[in-house]
């Protein structure tokens, strides 16, 4: 049984006419199922732990990456299998698992390929892409059995799935399916016989990794701000099982 | 980086410690390691070790295999292959099947070979070469066990 939620945003007037058109797609793959709004008074764990109660095996969330944050921890907690129509701006976690925009991934959805990727929790929260803290001066307590700190300045992630940065050429994808988190931390040093500036990359695949500093650390966790004096962070493997399109990235 | 079969099999991902970088306590890997920045306490790899130039690690190693370029105030035990460029310095006792020494490695310990009468590989090079060449300055093989 499938139940949507549509983030506030989507029910404006002009996604109106989109919404009907996914609408109309998914009873006609015979996919309908309830449909929940989330709004400042209801947040998405309510309206999920009901409808699971209820029978509804499958959420999916109407909207953007916002949507998603909103949504991933209940969907984690309450252990069903996860879908997106991705409806606005941005859309990166669809792009990630090949979701296309609109009414054309209810054809996704019905064709019901499942993933079943690792899950990070940071602070008791889940996050799926990675936590992010630029300009670092962290030290990472990782396995309970030994510290890395960095001596040169320079950024610091914690990658599951990683992320689609648009600045770069790369993409900074990870392995979500392997069971483990990727500490990385980019120091900028110079290198060579001219002293050009260089970023020196260290990368230690980690279970669990305690991040603490002096200072309050100003982290992105899944793209959204989230500081805290000190994070407790560690992997869920296979936790979430989603529905992802053929032409992933992940 | 490493040899095709060394890559990352089973999922197993290699750890790179870069310039710049110190690590403290008990590090533990089960994939391949590089390090070129700096390790103190202990260094456990069940696959290879590359130990950089610019590296420094006072610990105790013990890896598959590992070729040493850089700097270690400690015990290495590896149970195939050690390799010692000619930029390693090596302060403390080596244990291996097969050791390989370029002329210009600095090892200041003991060295030893468990195992059968295999072949003792040392590479000392052309010292003509070599004019700063320093190698063994107090390096004791010892005898293989014999039956």
């Amino acid at each position: 049984m499938y139940y949507y939620i549509y983030d506030a945003f989507v029910q404006r007037k002009e996604y109106a006419k989109e919404l009907a058109t996914i609408e109309n797609r998914l009873a006609d793959f015979g996919i309908t199922g309830n449909i929940g709004r989330l709004s400042l008074f209801r947040d998405a764990s309510e309206l999920i732990a009901d409808e699971v109660r209820r029978g509804a095996k499958t959420v999916v969330v109407v909207g953007n990456d916002a949507t998603v944050r909103k949504v991933i921890t209940a969907a984690v907690t309450q252990k069903v299998v996860f879908g997106i129509i991705p409806l606005g701006e941005p859309n990166i976690f669809a792009k990630m698992f090949g979701i296309p925009q609109g009414s054309a991934a209810c054809e996704v959805l019905a064709r019901r390929i499942l993933l079943t990727t690792d899950v990070g929790k940071v602070n008791g929260r889940y996050f799926l892409s990675r936590i992010r803290i630029p300009e670092a001066d962290v030290t990472l307590r990782c396995e309970g059995q030994y510290a890395v700190r960095s001596k040169l300045k320079g950024n610091v992630q914690i990658k599951n799935m990683g992320w689609l940065d648009g600045e770069k050429e790369t993409p900074e994808l990870g392995d979500p399916y392997d069971g483990v988190l990727e500490a990385v931390i980019d120091a900028r040093g110079e290198s060579g016989f001219f002293r050009r500036a260089a970023i020196f990359r260290s990368t230690i695949p980690v279970k669990t990794v305690t991040i603490e500093s002096e200072q309050q650390i100003m982290a992105f966790v899944d793209e959204e701000k989230y500081a805290q004096p000190r994070l407790e962070v560690s992997i869920l493997p296979h936790r979430l099982r989603i529905v992802a399109g053929r032409d992933r990235l992940v | 980086m490493f040899k095709k079969d060394d890559s990352s099999e089973g999922g197993i991902q290699d750890t790179i410690i870069a310039q710049g970088v110190k690590v403290e306590g008990e590090f533990d890997s089960q994939g391949n390691v590089v390090v070129e920045g700096e390790v103190h306490g202990s260094l456990h790899t069940e696959r290879e070790l590359r130990v950089g130039e610019q590296a420094r690690i006072i610990a105790n190693v013990v890896a598959e295999n590992a070729i040493v370029s850089g700097e270690v105030q400690g015990n290495i035990k590896v149970n195939d292959r050690l390799e010692l460029t000619p930029t390693s310095r090596i302060s403390g006792d080596i244990e291996a099947k097969t050791i390989s020494i370029a002329p210009g490695a600095i090892l200041n310990g003991r060295c030893s070979m468990p195992g059968g009468p295999e072949t003792v590989n040392i590479s000392l090079g052309d010292r003509r070469r070599s004019p700063r060449n320093k190698m063994v300055a107090a390096v004791e093989a010892e005898e293989p066990q014999m039956s």
